[in-house]
């Protein structure tokens, strides 16, 4: 969608104004800055319900930074002062995102990026001292096939006192990569950015391309058991996972097993196991046949099963039970301070769903329950996970049996200007946007729903002990690629 | 003691080291198919051994002798139990069969793996050691007033072949709640000992959880190879002792062909059923907290207690 409601503001007042807004109940859902001359275009992309806001700021090497006054800012704040050379005064947490790379240049100005220069800055070790305190570095290359990601645990026995988590490891400047002129083909890039959520992320970048277009109803419907058939693929593995971290393994390969059993029929009905290449910008590539449709119904229905009798069990075994409640509170204030996402926020209390307050695509024509919890802990987490994969069932169902006839795809032209797609993603809420200019993408910035959870995991590991912090990790469910971009 | 004896116990001495592997195997393949998975061979855990056994050791750069050293002290330590250990005759070779000896060997070889852990300089093998140090303070007397509630029970002393053959030739009568009691707090001692779910997870190398894999993380090849018969020579030690001390029904007593045979049979159906019961836990329980390790290993303290107690009281 186009961003229509933008205001201009001097970046002396920006903190204030942005924090003026955030007072009012709006939220950054992104911020980024697109190069101009002479300085730089600083966005900032609000969100209050079904209402977004752009605010934008002229800025020429340094601004006051809205952390100071909005601490949600943070990160986005960091990653604009390493690729754009922007400097948030008064910041206080700077720290780069990626510690040793090649080139000292920033990557997402326009001048050529040189990479005869290296810059190794060295992980701060030790950041807290004292009797009985040491430091557990871990990764980035870890034990089980996972992404990888450095972990700095300050602890006094068990008991975590602070953890700094370093990513960077897998950043493939894909936001340069996305920058020229306007093209469907890029959709492929988009899907790569993090793999697990390629029909979220695909769905985004083809909401940018679209513009305002209306997209045929069937499209819609199709893109909605897409989203919905990623989200319980993704939810499936985290709730597995937890099993297999907290050493339950029926439970964990019976999850598995489901998932795989799912993944299949994915591959069977839509050619792809995570689903890829299906959105394109315009509708969708494949038609469903009525024989792919009541292949789906069944598939979908197993899942179903499959998930309630798995969380059955888990329900049943008091062992696991313990492990999980309790462990890796996130309070609603701590939720709503990092300005956390998704399934997470909505486990702490703090509720919003994208497809609930601005519907996309079918989503309006839809009726489904938005799941949340209290408690904030691994099990509010699980639990959340669970509802939600028999909401995307119903959801499926619904759109399987309100199936009209028609197109499923059609023309439309992408409009210059500031654009952005939000979409539900499996993590939460994920905004692509694009400074479209003269059918140019002149900056085009990612904002995965990890980009924001990050830093609340950090918050939730707080007075817990060393060992739970796979089960808590595990149940963050978080990306590192599309953190890293 | 005859040549045929001295026979006798050296085959039982080679048959317990060689089995250990097998009893792994076994685990392993019985909760691969509570899993729905077809797992590996019953006989993997042999070429593990072998495949480990070929390759280089690679040794950190911090590590003093003492790391090198470990693997050898914790086999010396495993060799030693073993061979006072019944398996399937109530004699065994080693003339200090002693139950105060054997427990405090347990610790040697637990003292060895924790150095082992601290020597490879990594974070995790120093977790895995301190973890490992808080279990062994509260498996050390647990595990000791069970086996020591054995020997005041039956009056023979601390020799681990006499409480074996006392408890019997008692028959049915050797069957108390001293008796069963202690066997429950040797059952929790045994799972605890030997890192096993809900301590601590065998198959796991989550980093941050491990206790046991924590101090072999630094170990490869020859070491690594060592560690791990050590680890399955400890299991099948327990379990042997569990077959042999608290429930020793069919353990030959005689040198007999016939009481030979059946007593084989046996010592195999209970490993099995005890293997069985390892698997069994493993598959339907999730691993506890760390800190709720000590409660567990409390209540085994207290079972063997309660053990003691009961022998004077009832």
């Amino acid at each position: 969608m186009i961003v229509t409601d933008s205001t201009s503001c001097d970046p002396a007042l920006l903190a204030q104004y942005v924090k003026t807004h955030c007072d009012e109940g709006w939220r950054i859902i992104s911020m980024f800055a697109s190069e101009s001359s002479p300085g730089a275009t600083l966005n900032v992309l609000l969100r209050r319900g079904g209402e977004i806001m752009g605010i934008t700021s002229d800025v020429i090497d340094s601004y006051p930074a809205v952390t100071v006054q909005v601490p949600a800012a943070s990160v986005f704040e960091r990653a604009i002062y390493e690729m754009n050379d922007l400097h948030p005064e008064g910041h206080g947490h700077l720290v780069p995102a990626i510690y040793w790379r090649k080139g000292d240049g920033h990557p997402l100005q326009k001048e050529p990026y040189s990479t005869v220069n290296e810059i190794r800055i060295p992980i701060p070790s030790n950041l807290i001292r004292g009797t009985g305190v040491f430091e557990i570095p871990v990764g980035p290359v870890h034990a089980g096939v996972i992404e990888p990601g450095h972990f700095r645990f300050s602890a006094a026995g068990e008991p975590i006192l602070h953890l700094s988590v370093h990513l960077g490891y897998t950043h493939k400047g894909i936001e340069k990569l996305m920058e020229g002129p306007v093209s469907r083909n890029r959709i492929h890039l988009a899907e790569r950015i993090s793999g697990d959520n390629a029909v979220a992320h695909s769905l985004a970048y083809a909401h940018i391309m679209e513009g305002n277009a209306k997209i045929p109803e069937r499209a819609c419907r199709i893109r909605v058991i897409l989203s919905e058939m990623e989200r319980i693929h993704n939810h499936l593995d985290v709730i597995a996972g937890l099993c297999t971290d907290s050493a339950l393994s029926v439970a964990a390969s019976y999850g598995s097993e489901v998932r795989e059993e799912f993944l299949r029929a994915n591959r069977k009905i839509f050619g792809n196991r995570l689903l890829m290449g299906n959105i394109v910008p315009g509708g969708v590539r494949k038609d469903l046949s009525g024989e792919d449709l009541s292949e789906l119904e069944s598939a979908v229905m197993r899942v179903g099963f499959g998930a309630k009798k798995l969380d059955n069990y888990i329900r049943r075994t008091p062992s696991e039970v313990d492990r999980l409640e309790t462990t890796g509170i996130l309070s609603t204030e701590n939720a709503l301070r990092y300005g956390t996402v998704g399934v997470i926020a909505r486990a702490s209390g703090a509720i919003s769903d994208v497809r609930a307050e601005m519907p996309y695509d079918a989503y309006g024509a839809l009726s489904f329950n938005l799941v949340h919890r209290k408690n904030g802990d691994v099990m509010s987490r699980g639990a959340v996970r669970v509802d939600e994969i028999a909401e995307s069932v119903s959801l499926i169902l619904q759109c399987i049996s309100g199936m009209g006839e028609g197109e499923i795809r059609t023309d439309f032209e992408t409009p210059d200007g500031l654009s952005c797609g939000i979409v539900e993603s499996p993590r939460g809420e994920l905004v692509h946007s694009a400074d479209i200019r003269d059918g140019e993408i002149w900056r085009y910035n990612i904002r995965d729903p990890s980009f924001v959870n990050w830093p609340s995991l950090e918050a939730a590991v707080m007075n817990n002990i060393v060992p739970d912090f796979p089960l808590i990790n595990k149940s963050f469910g978080l990306s590192y690629s599309g953190n890293d971009v | 003691m005859n040549h045929f004896e001295i026979m006798l116990m050296i085959v039982q001495f080679a048959a317990l080291i060689l089995v250990s592997p097998l009893i792994a195997g076994i685990i392993g393949k019985i909760k691969a198919l509570m899993q729905h998975k077809v797992g590996a061979s019953v006989l993997q855990p042999y070429r593990d051994l072998r495949k480990l056994m070929r390759k280089e050791s690679v040794v950190s750069e911090n590590a003093s002798f003492l790391f090198r050293l470990v693997p050898y002290i914790s086999m010396t330590a495993m060799l030693l139990l073993a061979a006072m250990t019944p398996f399937i005759y109530t004699g065994v070779i080693a003339p200090y069969a002693d139950v105060i000896a054997m427990v405090y060997i347990f610790t040697m070889f637990r003292f060895a793996m924790v150095l082992g852990g601290l020597e490879g300089g990594s974070a995790f093998g120093g977790m895995g050691s301190s973890r490992e140090v808080m279990m062994s303070v509260l498996i050390e007397p647990s595990l000791l007033i069970s086996i020591m509630t054995l020997s005041a029970m039956t009056g023979v002393g601390f020799d681990i072949t006499d409480i074996s053959h006392s408890i019997n030739s008692a028959g049915a009568t050797a069957i108390s709640p001293a008796l069963l009691l202690a066997g429950a707090a040797f059952v929790i001692t045994m799972v605890a000992e030997n890192t096993r779910v809900p301590f601590d997870n065998p198959d796991t190398h989550l980093e941050l959880t491990m206790v046991h894999e924590g101090m072999l993380l630094e170990y490869s090849g020859k070491g690594l190879a060592m560690m791990e018969m050590a680890s399955m020579l400890r299991l099948t030690i327990f379990m042997a002792l569990l077959g042999t001390m608290f429930f020793p029904w069919g353990t030959a007593m005689t040198m007999s062909f016939t009481d030979l045979a059946l007593s084989v049979f046996v010592m195999a159906v209970k490993l099995l059923v005890i293997a069985f019961g390892i698997a069994l836990l493993e598959s339907t329980v999730a691993k506890m907290r760390v800190f709720k390790m000590p409660n567990m290993l409390t209540a085994s303290f207290a079972l063997s207690l309660m053990a003691m107690i009961s022998l004077y009281v009832l």
